[in-house]
């Protein structure tokens, strides 16, 4: 431990040289500089002694005192080995700069994790942080975290909670979403239930209301299948209305529908081909922000494709660092115009209408489905004519 | 005066048969082996010579005898010999 100690502190080695070597000795002792591996290099006269680097002033004084003369004869540990370097100003210069680097980006925010979204995505959520300034490479201290949080949630109606939690490099996005408020069906309006299209009613489930349809009737868009108004009879079996009532129509409607619907698309297509023609340039990704080494870039004297890729810094855990290059290319390409395979074509159209007839139905289905298919012009042209089941009964309120 | 004191001091240590380099302020020398020298409470090297080495310890005076004698540590209470240690006089 001593010897670590007399390392890092340093010691110097030097030749006290005169007629009282003793004296020079004691007077070092008695002022508290301690001396350590002394030898005589000549009998009575002259001596190497050591002793700590930082004393060497003090020594000097003392030796004046005895009526030596102190010379340096070598030094060790730290101090000296600094002073080495005292005139490498390149290696002092990027200690300083490597020091400032790392004071500085040791405070840049690397790293953005967002945490407890759901249905809003990470990325959103990070588009509409980096347009309130906060984004890899802000400098962290300076986020105001309380203002950030209240105009995040001032532009995001989808949050009700946000905060960030930075720790050195890294930022924690936690997030709560809104909770959907469930839509409320304002019972002291009265409304019919009516038709949304024409069918034949094959089954009716009247919640609220008095059914204004019977099952196996046909009924017409817009007709009232579910009536508001209610009659009170009498209880003596005459019949007789004495009163009448309103509510709020509740129900559902079923019954078999018929749906037409028609897609087209032309028999030929332009196919995009590249020519071979490529150039590359490169680019530097740094701290979310992007250098070229090219000028020039939307220069290109015929149509082409652009594709940029990012190759990102990866550590070891998989962790992306805001650090990468960029490959940009352009690849020159033509349009030339092919022949579309007819059957593909149809086949294409079908899943296309069915698709759209499913989502109208909703909870419906088909029950009878019949293609009609025409080639006219280079046009092909599919037609659906359905059966369907499907609930038809929609709410209309009354004023 | 002076000396009475310490003459007084040296008696009471004896007496009550206490330490004497505490009570009495007295050098301790420690010899191990012939190899090294240790000596507590100096009053400063008298001459210095690496066949000889004479030492003040107050009332009396040390001589370290010996060959390629080196004085190893020295501070203000504590100074260290090394070399081949012959013999340790007082005089």
């Amino acid at each position: 431990m001593q010897k670590l100690f007399n390392r890092l502190r340093g010691s110097v080695t030097a030749e006290v040289e005169g007629p009282f070597l003793e004296r020079w000795f004691n007077i070092c002792a008695a002022a508290g500089l301690g001396l350590w591996d002394v030898q005589l290099v000549e009998e009575g006269r002259k001596a190497r002694v050591t002793f700590s680097h930082w004393r060497w002033k003090e020594a000097e004084e003392l030796a004046a005192k005895a009526m030596c003369t102190l010379a340096p004869a070598g030094e060790a540990g730290l101090p000296s080995f600094l002073r080495r370097f005292r005139f490498r100003y390149g290696m002092i210069a990027g200690a300083a700069l490597f020091v400032l680097l790392l004071t500085l980006f040791s405070r840049l925010i690397m790293v953005i994790e967002v945490e407890g979204n759901e249905t809003v995505s990470d990325s959103a959520i990070l588009a509409e942080l980096q347009n309130h300034g906060f984004g890899v490479g802000s400098y962290g201290p300076g986020v105001d975290v309380r203002d950030l949080a209240n105009e995040m949630l001032l532009d995001m109606e989808e949050l009700s909670f946000l905060t960030v939690d930075i720790t050195g490099i890294r930022a924690r996005v936690i997030v709560r979403e809104t909770e959907p408020v469930p839509e409320i069906e304002d019972d002291t309006k009265y409304a019919d239930i009516a038709a949304a299209t024409d069918g034949f009613v094959v089954d009716m489930n009247v919640i609220a209301g008095r059914p204004a349809v019977e099952e196996g009737q046909a009924v017409l868009k817009g007709d009232v299948l579910i009536s508001s108004l209610l009659f009170n009879e009498r209880s003596d079996g005459s019949g007789e209305i004495f009163s009448t009532q309103q509510v709020r129509a509740k129900g559902q409607v079923w019954a078999v529908t018929e749906r037409t619907l028609a897609a087209s698309t032309p028999l030929s297509a332009l196919r995009t081909e590249g020519d071979g023609e490529t150039r590359r340039r490169w680019g530097l990704e740094f701290l979310g922000r992007r250098f070229n080494f090219y000028g020039n870039s939307s220069n290109y004297d015929r149509e082409c494709a652009k594709i940029s890729i990012l190759y990102p810094i990866t550590l070891p855990t998989g962790q992306s660092l805001p650090f990468g290059l960029w490959q940009t290319g352009w690849t020159a390409w033509s349009e030339t115009p092919v022949p579309v395979n007819a059957e593909s074509a149809e086949q294409f159209l079908r899943s296309t209408l069915t698709r759209r007839v499913e989502t109208l139905l909703g909870d419906g289905e088909i029950l009878d489905a019949q293609w009609q298919t025409e080639q006219r012009e280079g046009v092909i042209t599919v037609t659906l004519h359905a059966r369907c089941l499907e609930q038809i009964g929609t709410t209309v309120e009354l004023n | 005066m002076e000396h009475l004191f310490d003459r007084l001091r040296d008696r009471a240590a004896e007496t009550f048969d206490l330490p004497g380099d505490i009570v009495a302020g007295q050098p301790r020398m420690e010899l191990v082996g012939s190899r090294e020298f240790w000596m507590e409470g100096h009053r400063g090297i008298l001459s210095y010579g690496t066949e000889e080495i004479h030492i003040s310890g107050g009332r009396l005076v040390v001589c370290v005898r010996g060959t390629e004698l080196d004085l190893r540590a020295m501070n203000a209470n504590t100074l260290c010999i090394s070399g081949n240690i012959t013999s340790v006089g007082l005089e």
